[in-house]
């Protein structure tokens, strides 16, 4: 189930996230009396995403999570490591580099997300717009340079976050075969 | 000559079938949902070169909410054959890992 992001076509996702939360929706009608509307808000952008990069995250963290020795929390309890202490101090801070990572795949997968916030985003200009977004409405409009400008802006950062990925790959294997 | 083609068709393909299978079904699920690179390139035009999740989008901006949906219901039943089969083939590839292993540690007790 965690899988279904990856394997959804992302305007499915969309279409379903928009009906889901909208103030009629099943969610979106008990966020309503609270004054929170969701769909067609930079909220409703933040949903999306989260509901795409959510993947990511579970599946780089899960394996390390799993490898992780029960001893290694035992031996928190017997040194009198309370639950909240044990999770913050011995953890956490093994879980850290495969969270970073999973958190920065799923970034960079959402500096690019199209499909599903094209529906949830309602597309304000200035308020609700994604950047591939901005560079399809430069498309239609026969702005090509505007648009490549765009591109070019947004493939600088798409390296950079490659590289910081890669990096934070070789940096949570290295602390893996130290530990 | 002869070897090289023998090798890849007799040796390294069933040796990766399950992986390479696999890989097959998750790019196709990819491309089956590809949004933002297809409406670029293909211009969505309709009934040449439209694809459904680009038809999603034209239905849902007019406003036909149920053909949206039924066409996105579709695509769900996709994905959940997708992810499925994934399943399936994660196992079938385990197990023949396995299956392998038993038999290299079998011939070490005999040798």
């Amino acid at each position: 189930m965690v899988d279904l992001p990856f394997a959804l076509p992302t305007s499915v996702a969309g279409i379903a996230l928009t009906a889901i939360y909208s103030e009629n929706g099943w969610l979106g009608h008990l966020a309503a009396p609270l004054g929170i509307r969701i769909a067609f808000t930079p909220l409703g952008v933040v949903v999306a995403l989260a509901f795409i990069g959510l993947p990511f995250v579970v599946r780089t963290v899960q394996p390390v999570l799993a490898d992780m020795e029960v001893e290694l929390e035992e031996a928190a309890a017997t040194l009198g490591a309370s639950r909240r202490q044990t999770f913050m101090r011995v953890i956490a801070p093994a879980l850290m580099p495969a969270a970073i990572t999973g958190f920065a795949l799923a970034f960079a997968r959402a500096l690019g997300e199209y499909g599903s916030v094209v529906f949830i985003s309602g597309n304000m200009p200035m308020r609700s717009e994604v950047v591939p977004l901005l560079i399809m409405t430069k498309l239609e409009e026969f702005d090509y340079q505007g648009a490549a400008a765009i591109a070019i802006v947004m493939l600088i950062v798409s390296f950079t976050m490659l590289l910081l990925i890669n990096l934070l790959q070789r940096w949570s294997t290295t602390r893996d075969a130290l530990g | 000559m002869g070897a090289w083609i023998d090798n890849g068709t007799y040796i390294t393909v069933p040796n990766v079938k399950w992986g390479l299978l696999y890989g097959v079904v998750t790019c196709n699920a990819r491309a089956m949902g590809e949004f933002g690179a297809v409406s670029v390139v293909s211009g969505h035009i309709r009934g040449l070169t439209n694809t459904m999740p680009l038809y999603v989008e034209i239905l849902y901006n007019e406003y036909d909410f149920s053909a949206a949906f039924a066409v996105a219901s579709l695509l769900t039943l996709l994905a959940l054959v997708t992810l499925i089969l994934r399943r399936l083939l994660n196992r079938a590839g385990a197990a023949e890992f396995a299956g392998d292993r038993e038999i290299d540690t079998k011939q070490q007790e005999a040798a």
